[in-house]
């Protein structure tokens, strides 16, 4: 198979960043929105007409809620159960990700809660087989 | 599960977070409800559901909430809900019992012509119209009440049948979490906005209330067979809109059903029955 080309993935480039702590999104070059996590094609409009970009990490976190039914992998027993939020990027994009810095109990949901929404910055967990992207409680 | 390969559950997704938590705490927020308020409401929601369910024989459970409470011990069946060890928070502010009860099982369904299906042993329905839509994680943007790909898909419906929501007599939306199904109920406009609480603690969504819903109990009485429940769902709208649904007959017989369901990763499905 000599002829095939390696095609680039967008996933794999997702995935070297992420084991740097640099977060990658790609730009759309006809509507100039922007896709996270990065696809080969605009997830607004279809183009394949994307370029990758650098965010900044920095986001707000809207809500949080936890999970205490068993990991849903098995990368995630060692930090089971753990927080999951909801959060917009700086840059825009909607994302639901792992949240570090609150503890994984209905109190401190309810306290994190009633604050409202507040910033959080994308750090990189280190897990056994895989980095995976997660927002830490600035402060 | 097959949730988005690249980056779902590799990246920490789970349906209960996404599913139930986070549209719990989207819905109190958008619209001022305490979290009192919405436990309250959950509790109201289950109770209809497991009536349903009692209502049933082919349901999963049975057991009304009031029941299963009285056989743990507690004569207020709220404060049974309300017992972290008997229903616990599993993806707060969302309890164990606003879930889905998982079960085996199958349907099929017929569908002929129209010139056909008169005269047959049983009374037909019509298909009067169905709208399909997708989409890929997280599902909603900013605000988790609002499911772009369902609203499409409702409109697509409601446009090839030619309703709108006060013409609908029956309505199941997919309530794998009781939460969510309220949403797609309010977003149908079968409820008012922020008003899917109020409705069940008012016994409203009952089968002998003025908003039926899901009266063959739902995904948590029911059980959710995965593939099968549409099929299940659409039988049970049959059945109320032939009146053959037995204890839990909805007084006066439908004549337009809606039936809306999810199909994992995410697909939207609404489906529109009316009389023949
Ligand atoms: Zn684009």
């Amino acid at each position: 198979m000599q002829d095939v080309a390696e095609q680039p993935s967008a996933i794999r480039w997702y995935y070297e960043g992420l084991g740097q702590n640099v977060f990658r999104a790609v730009s759309c070059r006809s509507c100039g929105k922007l896709t996270f996590p990065p696809t080969g094609c605009c997830e607004h409009c279809g183009s394949w007409e994307v370029e990758g970009v650098e965010l900044s990490g920095e986001a707000t976190l809207l809500y949080a809620t936890h999970n205490i039914t068993p990991a849903c992998h098995p990368r995630f027993e060692t930090i089971a159960p753990y927080v999951y939020g909801h959060l917009r990027l700086r840059e825009g994009p909607i994302v639901q990700a792992i949240i570090l810095g609150v503890e994984a109990r209905p109190e401190s949901l309810r306290a994190l809660f009633e604050r409202g929404p507040v910033p959080v910055k994308a750090e990189t967990l280190t897990m056994e087989d895989l980095p995976v992207i997660a927002f830490r409680l600035a402060g | 599960m097959a949730v988005n390969q690249a980056y779902g559950v590799p990246q920490g997704y789970d349906i209960f977070s996404t599913y139930n938590g986070l549209v719990a705490l989207g819905y109190c927020r958008k619209y001022g409800i305490s979290i009192e308020d919405y436990d309250r409401g959950m509790f109201e929601l289950c109770r209809t559901r497991r009536l349903h369910g009692s209502l049933n024989p082919k349901a999963n459970i049975q057991e009304t909430l009031e029941d299963r409470a009285a056989a743990k011990g507690f004569t207020d069946a709220f404060d049974y809900w309300r017992s972290d060890a008997h229903n616990p928070f599993v993806a707060w502010p969302s309890r164990l019992l606003s879930l889905v009860t998982t079960a085996d099982g199958a349907s099929a369904m017929v569908l002929t012509r129209a010139d056909l299906a008169r005269g047959g042993k049983s009374q037909p329905v019509e298909f009067k119209g169905f709208g399909i839509s997708y989409s890929d994680l997280p599902w909603y943007g900013e605000d988790p009440t609002h499911w772009e790909f369902d609203r499409r898909a409702i409109d697509a419906a409601f446009g090839m049948a030619s309703i709108g929501p006060a013409d609908i007599d029956y309505l199941h939306t997919h309530d794998c979490s009781h939460i969510s199904g309220l949403c797609t109920a309010e977003t149908i406009g079968y409820l008012p906005p922020g008003g899917g609480l109020d409705a069940a603690r008012a016994g409203r969504l009952r089968f002998d209330g003025d908003r039926p819903m899901s009266t063959h109990g739902g995904r948590h009485a029911f059980g959710h067979a995965w593939g099968a429940s549409a099929g299940s769902d659409t039988y049970e709208a049959v059945l109320q809109m032939r009146g053959k649904a037995g204890a839990r007959q909805i007084p006066s017989p439908p004549e337009i059903s809606v039936i809306h369901t999810h199909g994992y990763a995410m697909i939207g499905t609404v489906v529109v029955l009316g009389g023949l």
